[in-house]
């Protein structure tokens, strides 16, 4: 071995820290297994989960007649397990893996019950009887003490760059870099449980932390293993983009779910109703289907050049009166707080904050079993980083996701690790993804790694938007197989090498991108989140999801169950708004 | 608006001060300010953002700005600044401490 490289061992590894790695190392630990938890940055502070609800008020979803029987009496005692799992299925146009669905209306109870009953501060207000309101960062402190408690193992700053498996195919640990002091670290495990989050930093602009690089789904993919509906992504439509300061803050899109305010273009009109009926305005103002609605709506007027300066749209709150502003700061006092203050100070002087739609949420991602077993042996997966659960429209919570399937798959890969011993790696394969990794260092007068880095994400972001088309995403795969043939040199030492971190991340982002490119354009139809200007229709003789694997995506049918479509072909909009009025909650105008 | 932006880089023993200056026209945070020195003229820079909020929520960002410890995200960017790192006993390398 030409590299020096320091071993660790445990039962369990996780990778990622943020929401379903804490909650999957508490359950491995609960089950007796030795846990090591990897976490990108701050073992407490890593990850989206931070950032849920723009750390105001996360919705946590759980069916209402549990809520109610936790004495939340908001809690809408007539719901039921069977109604909210047929409502995640319509709200995901039927794409849905209905295990999966399952398995996260079963478990949901259990993991808010353990928040409700931690007792730590929720929110007064609960909008439909299915939710309860909490700052991401009460959940991650929660978790991150219940694990330290458990005697789980936490290493901070390290990035994960390759799984490892056996010579017989089973995942027994993953190769890592220790940012700091640009040190690898080879991690061995009898179970691996990946939880890094989304692939936010494909998208120029998006709404998660930094280092949400799609390092769990690349190396997934890199490894063999299957991913599902890597082309469902989902936007949200108020997120600030100037002034700079500011980007990236979800905190305009939350204020917009509590009923405040309105987008105007650069004229400083409304625009929604030139793209839907009235009644899809009405949906898109005043229910959670506001996501894919709104940024429709925006992508198409910026599309027709109405765009403002920033290249956004307007969000306004200057017709609020006296009293509305008043209702506004009682529901949401943080407003009063900090970047917040200033945010409201802008809006209050009537300059407006420009806003576009981010890349939010993941709905695609590694496909898992309901025990959260990926295809690989020895390989689990929880979180947004898993895919399938949603199908092609995320209404339900996230949050709920992550503590459901962090549970489920510390509990699988906790059953696995004691069925079975440390596996040796195959160490030609471990050579090659060493060499892999540090080749930046070897190669003379390559490319700068930041140019390249800009290169992949400003080629995601171009074909792989809210809105698609057959040519953009041809242009965009070619470049990526061409960006993916560059060499890059990095200079300098290892420790804390930012131009090294970034070749590692866009190599990542570029195995990302081309799933997300290969799986759309095997969906030749427009549904939920997925849209293509050049297939305005939804066509639901058919119900298959993508399968990416090997580089190559395939589509396979999803079993329907009893919550099925009509078998018919419709357009986008009209079919929109009937799978709309089968909701429990969406009803009859 | 032209920043001016003086920054302590290197070692505890060994430190050494680089100057840069930006022009923007928008409201920049101390982040934004950082971001774009490593992106358009100093590759070698290191500064705590591999695993950042950018929104005051983590708080992984700490820098000294013209003598004051402040989230670089949080902080308005100052045509004028002097940058430090935080915590001399953390230090990693220019502005990274751990």
């Amino acid at each position: 071995m030409s590299e020096s490289i320091i071993p660790m061992t445990t039962d369990v590894l996780v990778v990622g820290s943020g929401g379903a790695g804490l909650r999957a190392a508490i359950a491995a630990a609960e089950a007796g297994q030795s846990v090591l938890v990897m976490a990108k940055g701050k073992a407490d502070r890593s990850g989206a989960s931070l950032l849920a609800g723009a750390n105001v008020s996360a919705d946590v979803m759980c069916d209402g007649r549990s809520l109610y029987e936790m004495g939340l009496d908001y809690g809408d005692k007539d719901d039921s397990q069977d109604k909210w799992y047929r409502d995640i299925i319509h709200e995901g146009f039927y794409l849905n893996d209905r295990d999966l669905v399952r398995r996260y209306v079963e478990l949901a109870p259990k993991v808010v019950r353990e928040l409700v009953e931690s007792g730590m501060k929720l929110a007064d207000e609960s909008e439909g009887g299915r939710q309860i309101g909490v700052p991401g960062a009460s959940i991650l402190d929660y978790l991150y003490k219940r694990a330290k408690a458990e005697g789980v193992t936490f290493c901070e700053n390290t990035m994960l760059l390759d799984l490892l498996k056996s010579a017989d195919g089973v995942v027994c640990g993953g190769l890592f870099l220790r940012l700091y002091d640009g040190e690898l670290v080879r991690v061995g495990a009898k179970a691996v449980v990946l939880a890094t989050g989304g692939m936010h930093g494909c998208y120029s602009f998006n709404s998660g932390t930094s280092g949400l690089c799609g390092a769990g789904q690349a190396s997934a993919i890199r490894a063999g293993a299957a991913m599902t509906q890597m082309e469902m992504v989902t936007f949200c439509p108020d997120v600030i983009c100037a002034p700079a300061k500011y980007r990236g803050s979800i905190i305009p899109y939350i204020i917009q779910c509590f009923g405040f305010g309105r987008l105007l273009n650069g004229k400083g009109e409304r625009f929604l109703h030139k793209y839907m009926s009235d009644r899809a305005v009405d949906l898109a103002l005043h229910t959670e289907w506001n996501k894919l609605l709104l940024c429709y709506a925006m992508d198409r007027e910026l599309n027709a050049g109405l765009g403002n300066a920033d290249g956004g749209v307007t969000f306004s709150l200057n017709d609020l009166t006296g009293s509305e502003w008043d209702r506004l700061y009682t529901l949401l006092p943080e407003l009063k707080k900090g970047m917040y203050k200033e945010i409201m100070a802008l809006n209050e002087q009537n300059r407006g904050i420009s806003v576009y739609a981010a890349g939010h949420y993941f709905d695609g991602g590694i496909l898992v079993d309901d025990k959260m077993a990926a295809t690989l042996p020895g390989l689990f997966a929880g979180g947004e980083c898993a895919g399938g659960l949603f199908g092609a429209n995320r209404v339900g919570a996230a949050t709920t996701q992550m503590l459901v399937q962090g549970l489920q798959a510390g509990e699988s890969a906790a059953a696995f690790a004691a069925g079975n011993s440390l596996a040796e790696p195959d160490y030609a394969l471990l050579e090659r993804v060493t060499q892999q990794a540090v080749r930046p260092f070897t190669v003379q007068n390559g490319e700068d790694p930041r140019g390249l880095r800009k290169a992949v994400v400003d080629t995601i972001t171009r074909s792989a938007g809210v809105v698609r088309d057959y040519r953009q995403m041809m242009i965009g795969l070619d470049n990526l197989e061409w960006l993916n043939n560059i060499d890059v040199s990095a200079e300098g030492g290892r420790a804390y090498n930012r131009p090294w971190i970034d070749w590692l991340e866009a190599r990542d982002m570029i195995q990302c991108g081309k799933a997300i490119l290969s799986s759309s354009f095997r969906r030749d139809e427009s549904r939920g989140v997925f849209i293509r200007s050049d297939c305005m229709f939804t066509d639901d003789r058919t119900l298959t999801a993508t399968i990416y694997q090997n580089g190559r995506a395939i589509m396979a049918p999803v079993e329907q169950g009893d919550v099925a479509p009509d078998p018919v072909k419709r357009d986008y909009f009209e079919n929109l708004e009937e799978v709309i009025t089968r909701l429990s909650y969406g009803g009859e105008e | 608006m032209t920043y001016t932006i003086k920054i302590r880089r290197g070692s505890k023993a060994e430190p050494f001060y680089s100057d840069y200056t930006l022009e923007d026209t928008g409201v920049l945070s101390v982040m934004d300010v950082l971001r774009r020195i490593y992106r358009e003229q100093d590759g070698t820079l290191a500064f705590f953002d591999h695993e950042a909020c950018h929104q005051a929520a983590c708080g992984r960002c700490l820098v000294r700005c013209n003598g004051k410890t402040v989230l670089a995200c949080a902080e308005t960017a100052p045509a004028d600044m002097t940058l430090e790192p935080w915590n001399e006993e953390k230090l990693v390398r220019d502005l990274l401490c751990d």
